[in-house]
């Protein structure tokens, strides 16, 4: 076995007095695509922000396979860990008018020394990132006047041109229309085949077959449940999630998770 | 006014190009604000052996010429601090006047007139009271993430009232030997300005500052986007305070208050040039020297041989220009 990316231990998460999240225990290995699934306000974004370093966890830590090994999260220099962990949020607003290939360049800020510019490498990288999520041709728009599901692929694309081994997704796919809810997950496929790890907040468990090998399950009490897709996505473990009846159809030998319409 | 497309990327030719073309601009504004005044004289007037011509080197070289470098240095530092306010607050229409930095300077720096320390405490009063101003904004509105971000507006319009209140309240508790110093320092004017503190500050900011334009332009972003790509935000934002202090203290210590130049000047480059700071500081410095020229040429001809304060007629331009500014952004229009 490889060693860990990231190692999550004993991490319990609040938000005011509530515990979301109890003792969580997480390691996410090279290669593993994990899929993050649970009701709204069950602490999803919450676990994003706090295995960013954004957040200082309740209790526990999150440990980041750094150059010097091992380390808290925390102790981490903070271009390293840019290097080490890119994070898409869910909101991205930037008060100033930037272009998209601007927007996609700043990815490549962690890689540059100080004095450094973007070189011809960078602009290849950023060109072509934008180029896998359907934007090629977009790189002069002014990232204001794109719609709310162009924005997030552009912000899904400097996730990538972030080149870091550990991607921390919120809701990549949300406001994306059905081909480009496709293509992106076919990109995140293709970086998982890559080597890169994942962590992608998602609403809908059938995602999960398309990238993800791995599933967690946050039930907002402090409940959680960590495993291979197979074992911890089923009707049951579903159903109880979101509190709503979930039934599973089969077709063509894939596995489809439904929701029942209320009677 | 759409602007579907934005400037091209930057490169560093192109930051060599534009600044060019504006170190262009503010010789020529140079050489005009030389030329033009109460009397106007023709280069070629100053060259020569006459009584006529070494008169017209008196008035240029002992009048005009460090009035104008004072106004580049003022306008340079004012357009500096409110580009630096604005990616400090993330908000496009800060500017140290309206949102009471140079308020809180010209109370501090009255302050120190009445107490009667000397100019160095006078400079000193102003940079706290720049500092302390920007920092109760930021504190109190800083996290207005709202699209129009009234609240910070707000703060700052209601922090510059009390920073009025206070100045008119140490005016009316100066003895009278005082209080016409303090009245004539405070409406502000370039003639008799000091030029080389503000700059030689002008010139060493940019210097320390251009070194981390790319971590502000980071910075101008949301808070998380720019924490997931490795920024320091504290050092950053301690820097940014205390830079914006110093360059609106000074800037009203030189030249009273002058209003709306940090707001007009980096907006009109963001829509020529981008928002790239690598090359948005320099040429605000730059763009900043060159308007306050231009202000205080009319200041200086339009009622001529009488004089009107340049902050009166910054005002005249800016206030249309602010007002219609938060009106494009009222209406959803991006400006």
């Amino acid at each position: 076995m490889t060693a860990a990316l990231m190692q999550v231990q004993q991490l319990s998460l609040q938000q005011g007095s509530r515990e979301l999240v109890r003792d969580l225990q997480l390691s996410i290995q090279p290669g593993e695509g994990w899929i993050v699934l649970g009701e709204n306000g069950c602490g999803k974004s919450t676990l994003l922000a706090t295995l960013a370093g954004w957040r200082a966890p309740a209790a526990g830590e999150v440990q980041l396979a750094a150059a010097g090994g091992l380390l808290p999260l925390c102790r981490v220099p903070p271009a390293e860990r840019a290097r080490l962990i890119a994070w898409q949020t869910q909101q991205d607003e930037c008060p100033f008018p930037l272009s998209v290939l601007e927007k996609t360049l700043t990815g490549r800020h962690p890689h540059l020394s100080r004095w450094a510019w973007e070189g011809a490498t960078d602009l290849a990288l950023a060109e072509a990132q934008l180029a896998r999520l359907d934007l090629q041709g977009f790189g002069e728009r002014d990232l204001a006047s794109l719609s709310g599901g162009e924005r997030r692929r552009v912000a899904l694309a400097t996730a990538l041109t972030q080149q870091a081994p550990l991607l921390l997704l919120d809701e990549p796919l949300s406001q994306l229309d059905v081909r480009h809810q496709q293509q992106a997950l076919q990109v995140l496929r293709a970086e998982r085949a890559a080597g890169r790890s994942l962590l992608v907040v998602s609403h809908d468990p059938n995602h999960a077959a398309q990238f993800a090998t791995h599933a967690l399950l946050l039930f907002g009490d402090g409940r959680w449940q960590a495993g291979v897709c197979d074992q911890v996505l089923n009707t049951k473990s579903l159903s109880e999630l979101y509190h709503h009846p979930v039934s599973e159809l089969s077709q063509q030998g894939a596995r489809w998770f439904v929701p029942q319409a209320p009677a | 006014m759409s602007r579907a497309a934005a400037p091209a990327r930057l490169t560093p030719r192109r930051v060599i190009s534009t600044l060019s073309v504006l170190l262009l601009l503010l010789a020529l504004a140079v050489a005009a604000s030389l030329c033009f005044g109460s009397t106007n004289y023709r280069p070629w007037q100053l060259w020569g052996g006459g009584a006529e011509a070494a008169l017209a080197r008196d008035v240029v070289l002992a009048l005009r010429l460090p009035r104008t470098l004072a106004a580049i240095g003022v306008g340079g530092l004012l357009a500096l601090a409110g580009t630096l306010q604005q990616v400090l607050l993330r908000n496009p229409l800060a500017d140290p006047y309206i949102l009471g930095t140079s308020g809180g300077a010209s109370v501090g720096a009255l302050l120190a007139l009445l107490l009667g320390v000397g100019i160095w405490g006078v400079n000193l009063a102003a940079g706290a009271g720049a500092l302390l101003t920007i920092v109760v904004v930021f504190l109190l509105a800083g996290r207005d993430q709202s699209s129009t971000q009234t609240r910070l507006l707000l703060t700052g319009v209601a922090l510059a009232a009390f920073c009025g209140a206070l100045s008119s309240l140490l005016l009316s508790m100066a003895p009278d030997g005082l209080l016409r110093g303090m009245i004539f320092w405070l409406m502000g004017d370039l003639a008799g300005a000091a030029w080389l503190p503000a700059l030689v500050m002008l010139g060493l900011m940019l210097l320390l500052l251009w070194p981390l334009a790319r971590e502000l332009n980071i910075m101008g972003m949301s808070s998380q986007a720019a924490f997931s790509l490795g920024l320091n935000h504290t050092i950053l934002r301690w820097i940014l305070y205390f830079a914006a202090a110093l360059a609106c203290a000074l800037a009203v210590t030189t030249a009273g208050m002058i209003g709306f130049v940090g707001l007009i000047v980096p907006h009109a480059l963001r829509l020529v040039i981008g928002q790239d700071l690598r090359l948005l500081l320099p040429a605000a410095a730059l763009a900043g020297g060159v308007v306050l020229l231009l202000a205080d040429m009319l200041a200086r001809t339009l009622l001529a041989p009488q004089q009107l304060p340049v902050g009166v007629v910054m005002a005249l331009l800016g206030v249309p220009v602010f007002l219609w500014l938060l009106a494009q952004r009222a209406g959803g229009g991006r400006a």
